[in-house]
């Protein structure tokens, strides 16, 4: 994670700045930068992100496929409402994602029986 | 629920009351079982490892949350003499993570366990400092920020690559061409590969590669230290014994 820190660091403001701005070249970490250039902070906070976007993610996504491999029936209809929608042609965009109400209330009910969140000792 | 600390009447102080622990007093605990076995619920801690080193860890809770007669959802423990409360009760959760946010926390032990890896970040950090943490990476999370989904395609299609291949190239009898149809494929590492490689795409801007190749160093790297992490969140002060002395091998 570092040397990537210390590539963005070498950026000027404005350079960040432009970065940023730029549809494509978002990256977090040089959105970060234009906010603090304090190394501990990008690398403690890009960690931190790191771990949280990457396990719930895939875990979440083996119990989805898990629970949709054991439903045939919710498998199958959300299948149809994702050709209707978005088709077999193009990537969805956002908003196709919005507009899937199906595939919106799939989700929750997985996380009762599998959440992965960090256990939250006492601060008191 | 008060989940205050109890000041149990236990000879172990935990880290946060007594910071400087002696290499020693780990030595002469790793190596006099019986000293082991006076520490209350130390079972808790070696059922907790052990389980979660094979890949037990809902077996595990789900038999200690079975203890409570009344919901089967909240339970209280004391692994190695520090008190702590289990739960998988929605209504409990809800509180800690919103309605009474600000009477919980993580603590000052959890920062300490996962200093190394976390640092000062949002998910180890209480009050001024996560505040601070909030306040720089919330507006990372505004709807055009997430929305970027190209990033997501590009690791979708090489996930998919590898899922029609049967698994990662390089692994043995793994296609090159989509033609691992009927191979038994373990989906789930793939979805640990295809998630660091989106999370280092999106956040750092170039992505690590780890679903195009076996041993990748930087996904192999966070593995370790997410094995040993996984052991000290369960093990905390005693957590020396396990973590160097357990095979390393991790997923990927």
């Amino acid at each position: 994670v570092n040397p990537y820190i210390e590539q963005a660091l070498r950026l000027s403001p404005e350079e960040l700045e432009t970065k940023t701005k730029s549809e494509s070249g978002y990256t977090f970490l040089h959105a970060l930068a234009g906010y603090t250039r304090d190394r501990k902070v990008l690398r403690d906070q890009l960690v931190s992100m790191l771990l949280a976007g990457r396990d719930t993610t895939a875990s979440t996504l083996s119990f989805t496929f898990y629970e949709l491999a054991r439903h045939p029936e919710v498998f199958q209809k959300l299948r149809a409402e994702i050709i209707d929608t978005v088709g077999l042609n193009r990537p969805p965009t956002y908003n196709d994602l919005k507009n899937m109400k199906y595939l919106q209330v799939r989700s929750p009910p997985n996380f009762t029986d599998f959440h992965v969140s960090q256990i939250r000792p006492p601060l008191k | 629920m008060d989940l205050r600390r109890a000041q149990d009447p236990c000879p172990w102080q935990p880290r946060s009351e007594d910071p400087i622990i002696s290499p020693l007093w780990y030595v002469s605990l790793s190596l006099t079982p019986h000293i082991l076995l006076t520490l209350p619920g130390i079972d808790m801690v070696i059922g907790a490892v052990r389980s979660t080193m094979n890949h037990k860890n809902l077996e595990t809770w789900q038999g200690w949350l079975k203890n409570d007669r009344n919901f089967g959802q909240t339970v209280e423990g004391t692994p190695a003499g520090l008190r702590c409360i289990f739960t998988a009760d929605p209504e409990n959760i809800k509180a800690i993570l919103a309605t009474q946010f600000h009477d919980y926390g993580k603590g000052e032990p959890f920062h300490e366990d996962w200093n190394d890896f976390l640092g000062d970040g949002i998910f180890a950090s209480d009050n001024q400092p996560w505040h601070d943490s909030r306040q720089l990476l919330r507006p990372q999370f505004i709807k055009d920020r997430v929305s970027d989904l190209e990033v997501f395609e590009e690791h979708v299609q090489i996930l998919m690559r590898a899922v029609a291949n049967g698994g990662i190239e390089g692994a043995p009898g793994v296609a090159t061409d989509g033609v691992g149809r009927g191979r038994e494929v373990d989906v789930s590492n793939l979805f640990f590969r295809y998630t660091l490689d989106a999370a280092t795409h999106f956040l750092l801007g170039r992505s690590v590669g780890s679903l195009e190749v076996l041993k990748q160093d930087f996904a192999v790297a966070f593995g370790e230290v997410q094995r040993v992490q996984n052991i000290i969140a369960r093990a905390g002060y005693v957590s020396f014994p396990y973590v160097y002395t357990t095979d390393s091998s991790s997923g990927l």
